[in-house]
Parts: C-alpha cells; structure tokens; sequence
C-alpha cells in the first residue's frame, strides 16, 4: 500500500514536471505589457495582427481570419479551446482544466437552454465538452438520455425556478450560475495547493460581488437574486442581501468589512454599469497578481493553471485590442479596458 | 370673375349676406392658420431637439454597443440575444392641436430588460442595453413627433389653400358681383326716374 502511494506520488510529480516543462516552453507566447503597448500603438487592425504574428505561438492562429470581429473571437475562443483540449489530455490535469472548461459548459447549457425554449437550434458550434444533440434530447425528456453532474441537476431546477418566477429569463441564468459557482467551489475544496484553493475562492467571491453589484444597476429583487447564491466562506448570504439592498454610501464600507476593499477604484462608489466595470478589471487584475506567484513554482499544479488563467486573460486582452482596432476605438479607451498580463 | 346671378335686390341681399360670412370665414381661417404656424413651428423645433437628442443618445448606444462588444464571445453575444421575455406595448392613442388629430404614442414595457446572467457578462453590456432602450423610447417620440408634423403641414395647406380660395377668388368675386348689381340698380332707378320724367313732361 505504502509502495503503491509512493508510486502514484512520483507519476504525479512526473506529469506535472512534463506538464511544467510544457508549460515553460509555451509562456513564451503570453503576452507581456510591452506587447499589449505595441499593438495599441498601432493604426489599425491590419497593422496590430501584424504584431501579434511576431508573437511566439500566435504566428500562424490568425492566418487566413477574415478582418471582423466574430472571426477574431472564434479564432481566439478556438486557440484557446484548442490549449485548454490539449492540457485536458492528461489525466493529471483535469482537475485543473475542469475550473476553465465548467466555463465553457455552463455557457453552452445556457445557450442551450435559451435556444430550446425560443425553439430555435444551436446554429453555430461552440467550444463544449457536451454534446449538443443529447442536451437537447434531454431537455425533450427522452427517458433514456442522462447528462454528467451537475448539469441535469442543474437544467432541471433552473426550468422549475423559471416556471415559478413568471417565465423570467434571468433566473434560469441565475440558477445555472449557482450551480457553476457550486462547481468551483467543490473543486476549491478538492485541491490539495492551498495557493490554488484561495485563488478559487477569491475566484468565487469576486463573481459574488460582481453580481450583487451588477443587480443593484439593475434594480434586481433579492428573491430573483438570492438564487444565484451558494454558501461559500468569504461572501456569506446575509452580506449578500444586504449589499443589494444598502444605500451607495454603505456599499465601500460593507465591501471593506468583507475585506475587498481593494477592488473598488479610487472615485466615490456609484451604482453605474461602468463603476462596476471598472471593478470587474480590479478583480481580473487582482486575480492575475495573484497567479503571478504561481509561476515561482518549481513543480506542482500551480504553474499550469496559472499559464491557463493568464492564456485566457490574453485573448481577452487581444480581443479587447483587436475589435477595439476594428471598430477605431482610441488608445486611451482600450488602455482603460485592458488587464495586467501574467508577465509585468 | 363676376357671378352669374340675377341683378336684383333678392340677389343682392343674398350676397351681401354671403360676402359677410366669407368675410367672418376668411377671419377665422386665417386665426387658425396663424395657430396652425405657431403650433407646426412649435413642433418643428420640438423635432429638431429630440433629433439631435437621438443623434447624441444613438452614438452613446453604439458607443456602449462596441465597448461591450470588446468584453464579449461571440457565443456571449448569441446568449444574450437569443431568446427575450421582454415585450414592447405601444399604445396609440389621439390628441388634438389646434383642432388637427395627432397620434400620441405610448412605450409600456412588460418584464425585464435584462435576459442574461451576472457572472459570465461583462457590466458594460447594462450600460449599452440601457443606452439602446432610452434610444428606443426618443424613437417612439420622434415617430409621434414627425407624424404631427405630417399631419400639421397638411392641415396648414388645407386651411392657407381655403383662406386664398376666399381672399383672392370668392371675396372678390362677391364684391365684383354686388357691385355690378348696385350698378345695374342704379341703372335701373335711374332708368325709371328718366321714365317718369319723360311722361311727366309728356303729359304736359
């Protein structure tokens, strides 16, 4: 038994050292804010893809991409699917890949959903590990047709929550969120990297805090949005209410009793999708400094998921870039929309 | 252009009386006319804020529009936009303005603008579903607007095409017709008095 564990141990740190060496080899192609400063310099989009040729690994990934945003995004999404597919190969870094891909899957089930009740079908295919043709078997009720957990748990409480609040889109959004949430959270508990467990966790109170204060834009009702919530350690259901319902001037002082003050920027708080905005790149930042340290890690999980957070932190940053350029944006607004890169 | 009437007194009566109204009629008119002008520029003016309004609040949407856009997948994008609960009520109704029926449009809306999740969209995309709406509701105004517009600007060629048929063709043609009756009158009189005189003089 002691041998066996032993054994298991050292294939493990095998793996992961093959991964790591992986993982050094391709972070030569995360972008760095140098190269985040090039491609705003430049005119137009013809010139910025040019400079993102000259990036190590991004060489050839927009060649033959029409010069419109949704051929930049389906590039982008499938470079990164096609890393996220790659590391997932590898039994050792499932656990890992499973937090990114949740992402996808939850989305496509939401797509899914909204699809099968406006009667229409998935038109284009999205980066998912479910297959679109049993989904919609499922939501057709074929006796026979299951999903893995938790999406059948999922799909079904969602369809009730919508019957019950009058048919109201948003709570099917909101129940799947839960149960996306309640994922990340159970896999925050099954990591055995303490580092890796708070990340996930300030990864799940951040989504918390971003909601809430989205809904207060909104004029959301606590009913509607206490579906989304699952109990965690950092946010809990009362703070979670209660920030929904205090007046602007309590928000920043119940968001610093909760410990989060350093994600609301520097101006006066206000309920404004653009204030909340602002907020959501302080977490992003505050996320990506967090996995910063990851990459001092020898061996271990730590520098995988923190090259595939900063992976996905750079096409949003190349998509803000790009269409940004597309659509003739000025620099100063990209400069105010773009995140901290991996590497400073 | 004289009438063709018969040059008596009847006639005369009759279109004195008809002078008068004509006279009172082209009065009137011409005050609704006037109305109408104030009212069309009134409303003009109206229009040309609520354009350059719109102008500034479709720029602000698209505006918002792309910086979402920048923040979203396309399959973020289709989630969005796929399927809405939302509907859009307009309720027409009628006002009048200086006695012109106008339309008056109503937006009611029914359930939630927002039909996607907190946590997977980017905030910007509120600001740009909420720039799109106050976009939607000063279309709705601008239709109303420029419809009494419409409405106005028929009106005022309808009325200035009746205050001219009475100030340059019926007006004139009255008091062209009276006039040749008056004369006819006197001619008549005088006809009969010359008569008179004659089997005066005769009988003497």
């Amino acid at each position: 038994m002691k041998l066996q564990t032993i054994q298991s141990a050292l294939k493990e740190d095998t793996g992961f050292a093959y991964l790591v060496g992986r993982v050094r080899a391709l972070e030569s192609g995360i972008l760095t804010q140098k190269i985040l400063e090039n491609i705003l310099k430049t005119e137009d989009l013809e010139q910025a893809l040019r400079v993102v040729a000259e990036i190590p690994y991004w060489g050839t990934v927009f060649q033959g991409t029409f010069h419109s945003p949704q051929s930049i995004d389906e590039t982008l999404m499938g470079h990164y699917w096609s890393i996220l597919e790659d590391f997932d190969r590898y039994r050792i870094a499932t656990p890992l890949t499973r937090f990114f891909i949740l992402n996808f899957d939850f989305n496509f089930l939401k797509l899914a959903m909204k699809c099968h009740l406006a009667k229409k079908t998935v038109e284009k295919s999205y980066p998912t590990t479910l297959d679109t043709k049993r989904v919609f078997r499922f939501f057709a009720g074929e006796g026979r047709e299951f999903l893995p957990e938790p999406f059948e748990d999922a799909i079904r409480e969602a369809f009730s929550a919508f019957e019950s609040h009058a048919y109201n889109v948003q709570v099917l959004e909101f129940v799947l969120d839960r149960f996306y949430l309640q994922e990340v959270y159970r896999l925050a508990l099954k990591y055995e990297s303490q580092v890796l467990k708070n990340w996930l966790l300030a990864y799940v109170a951040f989504a918390y805090l971003k909601a809430v204060l989205r809904a207060r834009c909104q004029g959301g009702k606590p009913e509607m949005v206490r579906l989304m919530y699952t109990p965690n350690p950092l946010v809990s259901q009362e703070s979670f209410v209660s920030l929904l319902g205090a007046s602007p001037e309590k928000v920043p002082e119940m968001i610093a009793d909760l410990g989060f003050s350093f994600i609301l920027p520097a101006e006066s708080f206000h309920d404004d999708p653009y204030y909340v905005a602002e907020v959501e790149k302080q977490m992003d930042n505050y996320l990506i400094r967090f996995a910063r340290s990851f990459r001092s890690q020898t061996f271990g999980p730590e520098p995988v998921f923190g090259f595939l957070w900063a992976k996905g932190i750079d096409v949003k940053n190349l998509r803000i870039l790009l269409e940004g350029k597309y659509f003739g944006l000025s620099q100063e607004a990209l400069r105010d929309k773009i995140r901290e890169c991996y590497y400073e | 252009m004289r009438l063709n009437v018969n040059p008596n007194r009847m006639e005369l009566m009759k279109l004195k009386n008809r002078l008068n109204v004509a006279r009172r009629g082209h009065k009137l008119l011409k005050d609704k006319l006037d109305a109408l002008i104030q009212d069309f520029v009134r409303v003009v003016r109206e229009n040309a804020n609520l354009r350059r309004q719109i102008e500034k609040e479709v720029v602000r949407a698209f505006e918002a529009q792309n910086k979402a856009s920048l923040m979203l997948s396309e399959e973020d994008k289709e989630l969005i936009t796929v399927f809405s609960r939302q509907r859009l009520v307009l309720e027409v109704s009628t006002r009048r303005i200086t006695g012109v029926r106008v339309p008056h449009f109503e937006v009611k809306v029914e359930g939630s603008p927002y039909n996607y999740g907190l946590v997977s969209t980017p905030a910007e995309i509120d600001a740009a579903f909420g720039s799109f709406f106050q976009v939607l509701t000063l279309l709705v105004k601008l239709a109303e607007v420029e419809k009494t517009i419409e409405l106005l600007a028929v009106e005022i060629e309808k009325t200035r095409r009746r205050v001219n048929a009475l100030e340059y063709v019926l007006i004139p043609s009255l008091e062209e017709t009276i006039k040749y009756i008056n004369l006819k009158l006197d001619e008549l009189a005088r006809s009969a008095v010359v008569s008179i005189m004659r089997i005066k003089g005769s009988l003497k």
